[in-house]
């Protein structure tokens, strides 16, 4: 019981912080999306208003978290088309299936930062974002603008004192 | 938008023209990914309208920056691989017998770039000849001194990991430092880096047993080639060996040199034994 | 030459059997590793199986280690492709019999490369 909580004086952005965040999601944006517009980090947090579609996964062990990517809901469409190189309207599945291997993506090299990490959640799409607990920590935040619109990826782990069992 | 098909039949008709590099059909994705650094820096909004404002004002540093984004593909680990596999069944082998006195070789990579090539080479050397007990020491020269400062740190990203390299040697040799690999210090020990321009000495370098000048002839002139294949043919002990890239040769160059081949891979050979 | 690719993802499955039919390769698709080990039972093996880790059903690590204990798959090569990143875990999956292993996100060239690395490209196929 006493290890438990020796783990847990660090802090959860003494591993993963914005900018490994930002080098994570350009390398994706390099291999995947090399053929589309330029994804444009913002410098402040953008918060985005209105319908969203946000796909998440969660990072199991030691120090369990979530990794989200929301967008704009009129982004979720052309990122997918994007993804797939498919013109036209696309399937809801195919919409939420995508944004889904983008959170995997970010989810999966963002846990490699994380000590102890277990294994990856399978992604969840939702309409808003997951609620946290209140040891949860945002430990890296990326906003950015895509044909002008918005997307924001988030980190959160737990953090501070005690955990409950996991 | 996806890169146009005048802007991609114009860069392969540029990349061929300068460099006689053949871009194919297919290689679109290579094109738009290559280019996407050039093009936001110079305030595009994406490749295509990056290449199309080239394409429709031409300048020639533009034009020479494309080319050289495309035709420059050493972020490789054990480029080309066959290359590779030459060295350690075949020159390797022979090498420990030809030196079995001093129990030690040297080997110059000599466009050795952001490092990939001599950690390369050490990989190989590591898992065989230093295991038993013999030195190896590597010089990788390069003319950029800001590659020179990546390669002498051995700390490359995700996606140069995935290109080219064993996955069992990634684990065996590099170890994770935040989002990036770390090689480790037993390669790295082995690897001294240093600014080289070919055109000039190679006395301070001492003698090799084998040369890298992999991919780098080609940007000299054939006056130039000479002199630098001659001058390479000087550091090679007798009985050395040097590797050109794929399509290079040194025939109507230099003629000092015996082309042997160790399956499809052209190694050539100081000609009489060298140090003529 | 054939494939199997297996990811739950369609985007994924539809990345990388695109690259594999660019490069010569027939290719067949299974979303989780109890269809693939479906697949390999109903028909020819295939030279190649792109395996995704976390998976519904069957994970990648899994598939994995059940084909290497059968002897009627040992000409199939097996390469992982998943967002699982760290050093331990490419270990894990190389221990139980993985031949190669890539990290999303890749691009198509080093996709190439790593087949190449296999001799799994096939002829005529640009490197």
């Amino acid at each position: 019981m006493t290890e438990l909580v020796e783990e847990f004086y660090d802090e959860p952005t003494d591993y993963v912080e914005d900018e490994a965040l930002g080098q994570i999601v350009e390398a994706m944006w390099a291999s995947y999306f090399a053929h589309t517009e330029f994804l444009l980090p913002a410098f402040d947090p953008h918060d985005i208003e209105g319908d969203i579609l946000c796909a998440s996964v969660t990072i199991s062990g030691a120090r369990p978290g979530i990794v989200t990517v929301s967008v704009e809901r009129d982004l979720a469409s052309p990122l997918a088309a994007a993804l797939l190189q498919e013109d036209g309207e696309l399937e809801d599945e195919d919409i939420y299936d995508s944004l889904g291997e983008v959170a995997n993506i970010v989810g999966g090299n963002i846990k490699a930062l994380v000590p102890d990490a277990g294994p990856l959640g399978l992604p969840v799409v939702a309409t808003a974002k997951p609620l946290h607990g209140a040891s949860d920590r945002l430990a890296a935040r990326m906003d950015a603008n895509w044909q002008g619109r918005w997307l924001t990826f988030e980190v959160w782990l737990a953090g501070g004192s005690e955990n409950s069992e996991g | 938008m996806a890169l146009t098909t005048t802007a991609f039949d114009w860069v392969c008709t540029l990349v061929r023209k300068e460099s006689a590099i053949v871009l194919e059909a297919g290689k679109e994705y290579l094109v738009e990914s290559r280019l996407v650094p050039l093009a936001r820096a110079a305030g595009a909004s994406d490749v295509s309208a990056y290449v199309d404002g080239i394409r429709l004002r031409p300048d020639r540093r533009a034009q020479t920056a494309i080319v050289e984004a495309l035709t420059t593909n050493e972020t490789s680990w054990f480029r080309d691989g066959a290359p590779f596999t030459a060295f350690s069944t075949s020159v390797i082998p022979a090498l420990k017998q030809a030196r079995a006195t001093t129990r030690s070789l040297r080997i110059w990579s000599a466009a050795s770039s952001t490092g990939q090539e001599p950690y390369s080479l050490a990989i190989s050397l590591q898992d065989s000849l230093i295991a038993e007990g013999w030195r190896a020491e590597i010089i990788g020269t390069d003319l950029s001194n800001e590659v020179l400062e990546k390669a002498k740190a051995g700390r490359y990203s995700q996606l140069e990991m995935n290109r080219g390299l064993p996955a069992p040697l990634l684990v065996r040799h590099f170890t994770r430092v935040g989002t990036q690999w770390q090689v480790n210090d037993d390669i790295k020990k082995m690897v001294r880096f240093q600014q080289l321009n070919l055109t000039n000495s190679y006395a301070a370098l001492g003698q090799f047993d084998v040369v890298f000048l992999r991919n780098v002839l080609i940007y000299f002139d054939l006056e130039t080639k000479r002199d630098i294949l001659s001058r390479v043919r000087k550091v090679l002990k007798p009985g050395g060996y040097m590797f050109l890239g794929g399509a290079e040769t040194t025939l109507g160059v230099d003629e000092n040199w015996d082309r042997e081949l160790i399956g499809r891979v052209s190694v050539h050979r100081p000609k009489n034994g060298g140090q003529a | 030459m054939r494939a199997l690719v297996v990811d739950d993802s369609r985007a994924m499955r539809k990345i990388i059997a695109g690259a594999l039919r660019k490069l010569g390769y027939e290719t067949v698709e299974a979303a989780d590793g109890a269809e693939a080990l479906k697949v390999l039972e109903s028909g020819p093996l295939p030279d190649l199986a792109t395996v995704d880790w976390n998976m519904p059903v069957m994970d990648g690590l899994t598939f994995v280690t059940q084909v290497r204990a059968n002897r009627d798959y040992r000409a199939l090569t097996l390469m992982m492709v998943t967002t699982e990143a760290e050093h331990g875990q490419i270990v894990r999956a190389l221990a139980a019999g993985a031949h190669e292993y890539l990290i999303k996100p890749f691009t198509v060239e080093s996709l190439e490369e790593k087949l190449s690395l296999l001799g799994l490209l096939p002829e005529g196929a640009q490197a």
